[in-house]
């Protein structure tokens, strides 16, 4: 017998050792004491290791000799059921379904001006609700009916390829539609550059026409254009009666010159113009103001900025880099009718609450960390008087408490595809960079919807607030932060935006 | 008018003149810097004095003119005809009359006994009388604090040694400082010379934690164990025992095997606890994670994949481990569930670097970490497998335990036939890494027969060799020489051309690591390999002997080696390790190191690809954990380098420079290489390393080989970091690809930079210690400060590179004048309570 220590898992174990007996008496003596089960064990004795057939008679145990265990108690680590998949093991295609980024667009030689509005149009999902009904083939002998199908089946490819899409189809149908497109250069014998703004408009009246079905009014009219009512008076002739026209707008737009820094401005300028015009009353061409007010607002607007102007001297379209800061929430209830103001009174009073909300419960959130002081605070005051402490209660009830039932105007929520609340968020960007419209580069962004398509990327700590974007660079697709949308303001040669998409805020 | 009197013949009239004469020059000169007037009128009569001396009678005046002529001749002596040595002989030596006319006096006789001796020697006629001579000279200079001309006259008589027998209690220190800090700067022999006449003296005066140092330099074991037996009490035998356990000195039989305490010293068993009771201090406990490291949300970019990159995987593996290196936790590895899922976040053998980062986490703690290791052991991938065998290796790096664990286990792994290769490799690897510098015959019956067997791969076989010169480093082991070198002629030509065998030849470097021109037997044999690898370890083998010396020769062959201009063929390796070489060579003194970095300048602009991809690696080895502003300023050069090779190992340097620092500067630096490489996957991965690296036990470790107050060079610390920086050359084929486990060979290199007290029972006892930069105060006058830029601390403390730490107070006495690492006070007998003085 000889007694000696055994250590494990920082712990001594004095054990009597019978070194008659084969190793194996021995780890169950351990098992005993461990609960680590013999073939688990290893015992390590002077650079060796103590076997289950080991004759512990020859090892020469000297009293209170120090050996060492190894082993645990517990299930040996598994490997995981399902293998984990490597970027580095993927194509990049299967990258860029994992991660959900959303396809580009190549660019077919100074295509990207066309790239770009696609892009912000595949934004609006009730387009490709209607497209997907489109009934009519590729073969028909309108060609406008060609390119509204093309478009479907573009924005049908875009949605299930990772790689960049290569837009031939559609491109060859916009040529034959719109000869305009296929203006080539005499000099370097490409085509052109084109005007981003005008390809927006051209696609638009063209799928407004073919997506009419009967009588119903296209979806381009009811989720994106809205009625404006214009109203002519004159100052010089009082006593004339205000001529009134109602028109559909697909747009706002934004005028620029010296005194515009913020997007309100410039479409206020847009809104509210001056004319000169014969008028019956006075016999003589007389100044008009033709005021424009929005009576009814689409579910998406469109604001598109003048940033190009046609420079006589040199025969180009040149661009005004001034820069015109756009709001990532746009109210345009300034720009409405009376009518329509208090018509979304309420809904635009729910969106504040619903926003009021939010705030006090991020604050909440946050407050968790702070609550020990708070009581104690609170113990604090109790001492002082009864009276305070129903202060911080009251304030927590009316934060808790059930968002105040409003209604929505009938008249409003009977149209579909309004913006009943005035009351926009940005959704997409058509910028451009160069200085001159058919020239430069053009490229789309878009807000990634929270919960939708991939993962947030991770790393930096983007606040809760804020959105990740798709910045679409033809087919080439990267993400990029709200802070980066505000900074395409204009200014410089960077990227200036050129026609911003908002949608009505969702009332819920 | 004395002279005119001298001239006349009375004998009485002499002696008085001669006087008036001593006198008048005496106070002249003591009192003015200038040339004392007395001096300049005598100009003019110098040589009728000297006339006159001839003309006189042979007695006592004549021998006191003879002195004053002595004098004159310091001034006045043009042809350099050493008149002045000439008179002192005829005036007789005695030491009073040496001291007699100052100190400039006595300098220029030790000049002229010098420059007498140069000539004596050339005509080859008897200098003993010069000896005498110096030795009058010699308690002089000793006693006015001219220790350096002391000893830099004998050392011109070639009798250095000679000095032990004048030093007192009060110059010792300072002479032996002396010739500490000369020795480097010497040819050798002289330079081992004076590093044994140093250790005489600390002998003489009773300091054996002084001699240790010296008798490991030296590298003579017979010197440490009469260093060791002439302990006086236990915890000086302790405190050696420190010393020794940090330069990982082995030698068998020194205590006793039931002497327990002494072996816990000796085996650095306590070196876990006290770091984590270092870390406690610090407040460090607390757990890393590899993105705490990396702060991705100060870098530009924002386009971080959320999938699981194996690369970023891999690289946040090393992170996490350099990292927690030691702390026990971690964030990935040990907490309860997520450490399974962790390794199988990592691909092929990423599972092996995984598994083994849980024995940089739970370094020197063995029985802990033993047990975290076992339950990978069980595991069927071999990958994984590997990975625990490796750990099991890193864990026992510089701690011994009584039961030999790494031997008990990784043995098996490595003699089983069934093995799988890579299993096989790993345990060959731990083998090395655990016992490194031990000499240990049993280990290396293991190991040869693995390097000498041709049947085997040349990749196991290679890390064989390494782990046999891991070893035996620095010992130059006949044995395993001949194995190494027979298994590199046996080998074919197309197994040599395998990326691994650069590590058999460096293994048979390391054999030879410092030992100077005992290797040069080996070099001739070298030549006789006719495959490049010849070549490749012939290089590395010199530049192995000389590390650390600073030797100029060495320094210039190797710069001539890189000169050169290689044509498409020919095999660059060389070349790479002649630039390391340069390094390695220079990084032992001062002024050596700061100019290889010059030179690494001018190979940086003329060299060739191969060496300009070098040179950053070159850097990092010699200020390894050493941020120097101005190596930053240019590593960050390098790393924005249009070869991506030489940015990549300009990236691994900043993070050998800055490791375990933490050096903010760096940190930011790294951070913007992130962002500026961040599409580039295999940059992006050695910043990622950087980083981990700068942040290397929470910034508490330094993988600087050199300790002991930057004096003594740790072997098996330098072979650590050698071997990643080995890897790195050519780092697409092995660090960048499948053989990134070759990074967690500077486990070998870690050290925590801590100054830790214990009291003479061994227990840590906390006392006020002031730190700051270190100020070289070699041969300065009176009692230099040796720190400057103090600030005031409770033990236990970090040291950074260049800072030294000294008692703020007189209540304890150190055993030891380097205070780093362990430390043991003594009480001062002579200290009394500063409250109970004023209570009296």
């Amino acid at each position: 017998m000889v007694q000696v220590q055994v250590k494990w898992q920082g712990k001594k174990y004095d054990v009597e050792v019978d070194t008659t007996q084969p190793g194996e008496v021995f780890k169950t003596q351990l098992f005993s004491l461990t609960g680590v089960a013999p073939e688990r064990q290893k015992i390590l004795v002077k650079g060796g290791q103590l076997k289950s057939d080991t004759d512990m008679a020859k090892l020469g145990l000297k009293e209170n000799q120090v050996l060492m265990m190894m082993g645990t108690v517990g299930e040996l680590p598994k490997a995981p059921p399902k293998p984990v998949k490597f970027v580095e093991d993927m194509s990049e295609n299967e990258v860029a379904q994992a991660l959900a980024i959303p396809a580009g667009l190549v660019n077919m030689g100074n295509t990207c001006y066309m790239n770009a509005t696609l892009q912000c149009l595949k934004a609006i999902p009730e387009l490709k609700a209607a497209l997907d009904k489109y009934k009519g083939g590729m073969g028909q002998s309108d060609p406008r009916g060609n390119l509204t199908a093309a478009l479907g089946k573009l924005f049908d490819l875009l949605s299930q390829s990772g790689e960049g899409v290569a837009p031939i189809v559609f491109l060859q149908f916009l040529r034959q539609v719109f000869p305009k497109f296929a203006d080539r250069d005499p000099q370097v014998g490409g085509y052109r550059q084109q005007d981003a703004e005008e390809c927006w408009n051209e696609v638009l009246t063209t799928l407004d026409h073919m997506l009419k079905e009967g009588n119903q009014e296209s979806a381009i009219e009811r989720y994106l254009s809205g009625t404006m009512v214009t109203t002519l008076k004159s100052a010089e002739a009082p006593d004339e009666a205000p001529v009134v026209r109602q028109e559909m707008f697909r747009k706002l737009d934004c005028h620029i010159d010296k005194s515009v820094n913020y997007v309100h401005q410039g479409i206020k300028q847009g809104l509210e113009q001056t004319i000169e015009k014969n008028s019956e009353t006075l016999g003589r061409n007389a100044e008009y103001t033709a005021t424009s007010r929005v009576a009814r607002l689409p579910e998406y607007l469109t604001v598109a900025y003048n940033r190009f102007f046609w420079k006589a001297s040199e025969s180009v379209e040149a661009k005004i880099v001034k820069s015109v800061k756009f709001p990532l929430d746009l109210d345009v209830t300034e720009f409405c009718t009376a009518e329509l103001q208090e018509k979304m009174r309420p809904a635009k009073q729910h969106l504040r609450d619903l926003e009021e909300k939010k705030t006090l419960e991020r604050k909440l959130a946050k407050r968790p960390k702070h609550e020990p002081k708070d009581e104690a605070a609170a113990d604090a005051q109790k001492k002082d008087g009864g009276d305070v402490e129903m202060a911080p209660a009251a304030g927590e009830s009316a934060s808790s408490s059930p968002p105040v039932p409003f209604t929505l105007d009938p008249e409003l929520k009977a149209d579909v595809g309004c913006n009943p609340s005035g009351v926009y968020e940005l959704v997409g960007v058509v910028t451009h960079i160069g200085r001159t419209a058919n020239s430069g580069h053009y490229m789309g962004w878009v807000r990634k919807e929270k919960g939708v398509g991939g993962p947030e990327p991770s790393g930096s700590n983007l606040p809760e607030t804020q959105h990740w974007w798709y910045k679409f660079d033809d087919d080439k697709v990267s993400m990029v932060t709200d802070d980066d949308i505000l900074k395409l303001c204009g200014g410089g040669d960077w990227h200036t935006a050129y026609v911003t998409l908002y949608r009505a805020k969702k009332l819920e | 008018m004395i002279v005119e009197r001298l001239k006349e013949s009375s004998v009485e009239i002499h002696r008085s003149a001669l006087d008036s004469l001593r006198n008048i020059i005496r106070s002249t000169a003591s009192s003015m810097t200038s040339v004392p007037k007395p001096l300049k009128y005598l100009k003019v009569h110098y040589e009728t004095l000297a006339g006159l001396y001839d003309q006189w009678a042979d007695d006592a005046n004549k021998k006191y003119l003879a002195s004053i002529l002595s004098l004159l001749g310091m001034a006045y002596d043009k042809e350099s005809k050493r008149d002045c040595l000439k008179y002192r002989f005829l005036a007789g030596l005695d030491e009073e009359s040496v001291a007699e006319w100052g100190h400039e006096y006595v300098r220029h006789l030790a000049m002229e006994i010098g420059a007498e001796y140069g000539v004596k020697i050339e005509e080859e006629q008897p200098t003993d009388y010069l000896l005498e001579a110096a030795l009058k000279v010699v308690p002089f200079c000793l006693q006015h604090n001219a220790e350096a001309d002391a000893v830099d006259l004998l050392e011109e008589l070639d009798h250095s040694e000679l000095i032990a027998d004048y030093v007192t209690k009060e110059t010792f220190e300072r002479v032996c400082l002396y010739m500490i800090s000369c020795s480097p700067l010497l040819a050798p022999p002289s330079d081992l010379g004076f590093l044994e006449t140093a250790r005489r003296i600390y002998r003489k005066f009773g300091k054996p934690a002084q001699c240790l140092p010296l008798s490991i330099r030296l590298g003579r074991q017979e010197l440490i164990k009469e260093d060791w037996d002439s302990c006086k009490t236990r915890s000086e035998k302790a405190q050696l025992a420190f010393i020794m356990a940090r330069q990982q000195v082995q030698i068998p039989d020194l205590i006793d095997d039931d002497d327990d305490e002494l072996l816990a010293c000796m085996n650095n068993s306590g070196l876990s606890k006290s770091y984590l009771n270092l870390a406690r201090d610090l407040e460090l406990l607390d757990p890393k994670s590899p993105e705490d490291i990396y702060k991705t949300h100060l870098e530009n970019t924002n386009t971080d994949i959320p999938l699981d990159s194996a690369r970023h995987n891999l690289a946040s593996t090393f992170v996490n481990a350099f990292v927690n290196a030691g702390y026990g936790t971690d964030k990935l590895m040990t907490t309860s569930t997520d450490g399974n899922e962790w390794i199988y976040k990592n691909k092929d053998l990423g599972m092996l670097s995984a598994a083994a980062s849980l024995g940089m986490i739970m370094l020197w703690d063995v029985e802990m970490g033993l047990n975290q290791i076992d339950k990978y052991l069980y595991i069927n991938d071999s990958s994984i497998k590997s990975g625990a065998i490796l750990a099991i290796g890193m864990l026992t790096s510089s701690v011994h335990d009584e039961t030999d664990s790494a031997k008990a286990i990784l043995s098996d792994y490595i003699t089983e036939e069934s093995s799988h290769a890579i299993v096989k490799l790993a345990a060959i690897s731990g083998m090395g890494m655990a016992y490194a510098g031990t000499n240990r015959e049993d280990i290396l019956e293991l190991l040869l027969p693995i390097v000498s067997d041709t049947d085997v791969t040349i990749d196991i076989s290679s890390i064989a060799a390494l782990s046999a010169g891991l070893v035996c480093i620095g010992s130059s082991n006949g044995e395993v020489t001949s194995t190494i070198l027979q298994a590199m002629m046996e080998r074919m030509d197309s197994e040599l051309n395998h990326k691994y065998a650069r590590f058999m030849a460096l293994g048979l470097a390391l054999l030879f690591l410092g030992s100077q021109d005992a290797s040069d037997a080996t070099l001739e044999t070298l030549k006789a390999i006719e495959h490049p690898i010849g070549k490749q370890a012939s290089i590395l083998v010199q530049v192995c002997s000389y590390a650390g010396t600073g030797n100029v020769l060495e320094v210039q062959k190797m710069l001539h080696i890189c000169a050169e201009h290689l044509g498409e063929k020919e095999d660059q390796l060389p070349q790479a390790f002649a630039v390391l070489g340069v390094g390695l060579v220079a990084m032992g003194e001062r002024v050596g190191s700061e100019m290889s970095l010059r030179t690494f300048e001018h190979l940086m602009h003329y060299g060739e690809p191969f060496v300009r991809r070098t040179v950053p690696l070159a850097i990092a080895l010699v200020c390894a954990s050493n941020p120097l502003v101005n190596v930053l300023d240019t590593l960050s050069k390098y790393s924005h380098d249009s070869d991506k090779a030489v940015a990549t190992s300009a990236i691994f340097a900043m993070g050998l420079v800055g490791a375990g620092t933490n050096n903010a500067r760096l940190a930011q630096l790294l951070r913007q290489l992130a962002s500026y490489y961040h599409k580039d996957a295999d940059v992006l991965f050695v910043v990622r390393i950087a980083q981990g690296l700068l942040h290397m036990g929470k910034g508490t470790m330094s993988v600087n080989p050199y300790h002991h107050d930057r004096t003594l060079l740790s072997h098996t610390a330098l072979a650590g970091l050698l071997i990643p920086i080995v890897a790195m050359i050519n780092a697409e084929k092995l660090i960048l690809t499948d053989s990134h486990f070759l990074l967690y060979y500077l486990v070998r290199a870690m050290y925590p930079r801590f100054l830790i007290t214990f009291n003479e029972d061994l227990e840590s006892v906390s006392t006020s210690v002031r730190v700051g930069q270190a100020v070289d105060a070699v041969g300065q006058v009176g009692r230099p400060k040796t720190i400057t830029g103090f600030q005031t601390h409770d033990t236990p403390v970090l040291l950074a590179h260049s800072e030294r730490a000294e008692l703020a107070t007189e209540k304890y006495i150190p055993l030891t004048n380097v205070l780093e690492g362990f430390v043991i006070l003594q009480k001062n007998p002579d200290y009394q309570e500063e409250e109970e003085e004023e209570s009296k």
